[in-house]
Formats: structure tokens, sequence, C-alpha cells
């Protein structure tokens, strides 16, 4: 077996890599903050500092992370419902192949086609409450989940099913200790992609739908001319998606650990 | 030198003319068996010695239960074959392991399944994985291994639930000629301390020869056993036999038994 790659590659160095991004960062601020200046509509680009300023402001409000709550509310409900059914019709679909051709066309559908178009139908269907919100953020990452889940069951390999059978597996056990685990990487990138599906479908859900949470927050700042704050509002909405991201990453580390 | 009595727990087994057919994608049918009869004695270490495609592994699949044979029957100490059972245990060409498991933890796999509590479960696999040398190594996971131990380990699986007949497909197909050679030596010490029927699927010539008590040499297409040699080397080998001008004698016999014509079309 080789040894594994880490150990003999030239990463280069953890000191190297820091400043390069700060430098980075630093040099996006600096072209924001001319270019705002240099454009002179700070009703509409705000500049750097001032979104700054903004940001920390409405941090410390309450209002703020009421909304972080009510955005969240949909999420969590979609995002939970779209596990439950994505990785549980992919569960099956990877295993028995009328289940794959029962659901394999409108998956593709779901995963590749623009959904906002379908906004209209969810609300006509659901009306313009959290239903309707979380019915979408459902159908933004479904696919996603099913399809990765299918594959990764479909490919588990064949050699460790057939060695599980011929130490007196049943069907059952088989499935639970070995295409399970196998399939694990690929459930757990689904859950990564889908994260992140599930976060666009919360923030269109609320910019189009009903203006609730972080959605309303944002028209509202909108409507009173407030460019900094809305902006430091994106900001918190770029910040709760980038921290769902995280912790599925980490789930997904400890999951797949055998890998590395 | 006193030769080992061998063991009256360990069956013997009964092929009778097993035949086997497949349908491949394209929807033709392969007869990758026909009219198999083969007769293994118990404690007995035999080769199945063929071509790639003979059909030797799906043979020994139908021996292990994993297929079923379409004509025929394989008994084992009378008794039909009607699946995988725990009196057989299988040490695959590609190891099997699972790899989100440690070695400890992949010997235990099969005993999990067998509902061995978990006690006799450490046990066992401690045992085995002392019984090939890899103690030390109980808590690796399969990816830091080479193949020759990962292959060892396979093998430790397999004498951990205790089985009555050892059943290897090419077990060291995927190994360097070194390895090989090294692992074969092992083989041979831990099969002849209780000495269980072994059936050894090989295409390798001097493998089968080394290794065995009897040599049963394959045709393709379909598969069938044109012969079973019977190697009159002294049980007790070692490494240097190969040396003899007898091995040698024996290896050329199989070697032109396997080019006669008919014997193997290449696929």
């Amino acid at each position: 077996m080789t040894p594994r790659r880490s150990g003999m590659s030239r990463r280069p160095p953890k000191i190297l890599v820091i400043t390069l991004r700060i430098a980075v960062f630093a040099a996006f601020i600096g072209v924001w903050e001319w270019a705002a200046k240099a454009r002179g509509s700070p009703l509409t680009f705000p500049t750097a500092s001032a979104v700054a300023g903004a940001f920390v402001r409405i941090i410390g409000e309450l209002s703020t992370w009421q909304a972080v709550a009510t955005t969240l509310e949909a999420f969590a409900l979609g995002y939970g419902l779209a596990l439950v059914v994505g990785i549980g019709f992919g569960l099956l679909a990877g295993r028995f192949e009328p289940v794959r051709h029962l659901g394999g066309v409108y998956l593709r559908i779901l995963l590749t086609a623009p959904l906002a178009p379908l906004i209209p139908l969810m609300i006509g269907i659901f009306g313009i409450g959290l239903a309707a919100r979380v019915a979408l953020v459902f159908i933004f990452c479904l696919a996603t989940l099913a399809i990765n889940t299918q594959v990764g069951v479909e490919n588990a390999d064949r050699d460790l099913i057939e060695m599980a059978r011929s130490y007196g597996a049943k069907e059952l056990l088989a499935f639970r200790r070995v295409r399970l685990p196998a399939a694990m990487p690929a459930i757990m990138a689904g859950v990564r992609l889908g994260t992140a599906r599930a976060v666009v479908g919360m923030v269109v859900a609320e910019l189009i739908i009903v203006s609730v949470g972080l959605g309303q927050l944002l028209n509202f700042y909108r409507g009173r001319f407030r460019a900094a704050e809305m902006f430091a509002v994106v900001i918190v909405i770029l910040l709760v998606g980038l921290c769902l991201l995280q912790i599925v990453k980490l789930l997904e580390r400890r999951l797949t650990r055998w890998q590395r | 030198m006193a030769t080992l009595a061998r063991s009256i727990d360990t069956p013997a087994i009964s092929i009778q003319d097993v035949g086997k057919q497949f349908v491949t994608s394209s929807g033709e049918s392969v007869q990758a068996l026909a009219g198999v009869n083969l007769e293994i004695g118990a404690g007995e270490f035999l080769s199945i010695l063929g071509p790639s495609g003979c059909g030797k592994s799906t043979l020994l699949r139908i021996i292990d239960g994993l297929i079923e044979a379409d004509t025929g029957s394989v008994t084992i100490a009378g008794e039909p074959v009607r699946g995988p059972g725990p009196d057989r245990a299988m040490v695959f060409q590609n190891f099997a392991l699972l790899p989100w498991l440690s070695v400890v933890e992949n010997i235990m796999f099969p005993l999990e399944v067998r509902r061995i509590p978990k006690d006799r479960r450490r046990e066992l696999a401690e045992q085995a994985l002392a019984t090939v040398g890899l103690s030390a190594f109980a808590k690796h996971y399969p990816r830091t291994l080479s193949g020759g131990m990962q292959q060892r380990v396979g093998l430790a699986r397999a004498l951990a639930v205790e089985p009555a007949i050892l059943l290897m497909d090419e077990p060291f197909g995927a190994l360097d000629a070194l390895t090989r050679a090294t692992l074969q030596d092992e083989l041979l010490t831990v099969w002849s301390r209780d000495r269980k029927t072994a059936v050894f699927v090989t295409h390798a010539i001097d493998e089968a020869v080394y290794l065995s008590d009897r040599v049963a040499v394959m045709s393709a297409h379909p598969g069938q056993v044109m012969e079973v040699v019977e190697i009159p080397l002294d049980r007790n080998r070692e490494a240097s036999i190969r040396d003899e001008p007898e091995f040698a004698e024996i290896v050329t016999n199989l070697r032109h038994m396997l080019h006669s014509p008919g014997v193997g079309t290449p696929r």
C-alpha cells in the first residue's frame, strides 16, 4: 500500500498561506473602498468602511438575531425533511432498480433545471407562509441529497458485499454494515452540496415569497436607502451560510475519517 | 519426519456433475461450467489450476454457496450445500477488507455476523492475528498496510471463524512475486497446524505444485476438470524443493497439460 500522499507532498508553509489570504482580502477591501468612493453614490454603493460600521451596529441589535432565527426555521424544517426523504429515497434507489426508475426523471429535473420559475407554483399551492418557504428549501436540495446517496450505494464495492455474504451476512446486515458505510463519503458529499443549495433556497424564499426574517430585514433597509445596512445584512446571510457549511464539513470529516 | 494425522473434524467435498450458465449483458449465454466432477478428500490441500476464464473462481463460489449451480450438486460431509455456511471461509484475491474498520475489527466482522459474544470475538481475532504475525498492527487501517499484510489479515479473518474448510481464490494473485513466495510458505506453516480441507484456486503452476497434495487441472469453454494430478512430494516441504528436478518435472507436465489444444481459448 502506498504511503499517504499528504506525508510526502511539499505544502507551502502555513504562515505564507495565511499572509497570502490576508493580502488578498486586504486588496479586495482596498479596491472596494476606492471603487465606492470613486462612484460617489453612497445610497446605493456604500464604501467598505461604511458597511463594516453598519455590520457592527446590526450585530448588536436583537432584531437581527430574531431575523436569523426566523430564517433558520424554514431552513431547519425544509432541510431536515429533505435529509430524511432524500437520503431515504437514495438508499432504496441505490439498492433496488425499480425505485431508481421511479424517481429518476423527476430528480434529474430538480437537479438541473432553474428552480426560480417554480416559486409562483409554490405560492399557489402553499400560500405565502412558512409552508411555502419550507417547500422551497425542500425542493432546492432534495435532488442533490437523493442522487448523491443513490450513487454512493450503487457504487459500493461488490467484492466487499460478496465477502460479507460469504461470511453469512444476510441482506439487511450487509446493507447496514457494508453498503451504508461504503456509501457514506458520497452521502456526506451530497449533504454538503445540499446545504449550499438549501441556503440559497432559504434566502430566495424570503426575497420572493414572503418578507420575513433576513429577507425582510434586507428589504427594510433597502426601502430606506440604508445601503450600508443592506450590504451588512447580505454579509450576515453569507456568514450564516458559511457557518452551516462549516458544521457539515466537520461532520463529513468525522464520518469519513477512514478515507484519508 | 512424522506427518500430522489428518483432522477428523474436517470434511470431504463431493462435486458431482456441476454445471453453470451465465447470461452476459449482450444477452448471450455462456456455459461457464459443464459436467464438473471432483472429489476432495478430508484434510486434503487441493489446487484448482486453470487458465483465466475457465470457471475455477465460479466453481469455488459454488462450493462456498455464494453461487448456485444450475445442474449437479456439491455435498460437504454428505450434506448438500445450500448457501454460505459457518463450515467454510474464503480468502479473496483483492483482500476484501472493509476500509472503515481497523485490522482487528475486520477480523471480528464475520464473528459479529455469527453473533459470537464480544469477549470471545476479541479473543479469537487476536489469536488469529498472532498466527499471521500481525499483532502489532491490530489498530491499523487497511490502507496503511502493504498488499502482503492485507492478505495476511484476510487469512487471519478466515481462520478466526474456525472453519472446517478453507477456500482461497487466487489469494496471492494481486501480490508481487517476492511477497507471494513468502506468503506461500506462511500459508503452508499455518495450514500444517491443523490440516483443514483446503481448496486453492490459481493459474500459477508452480504455486499449485508447491502447496498441494493434488492438483485438479481445468480446461475452459466450458469449464471442466480435465485431470487430477497427485503431487508425490514430501508433505513437509520447504522452499528448497523448488530446486529439485522432480519439482520442475511436475511443473512441466502440468504446463503441457494446460497448453494442449482446447484447454483455454483466449477471451
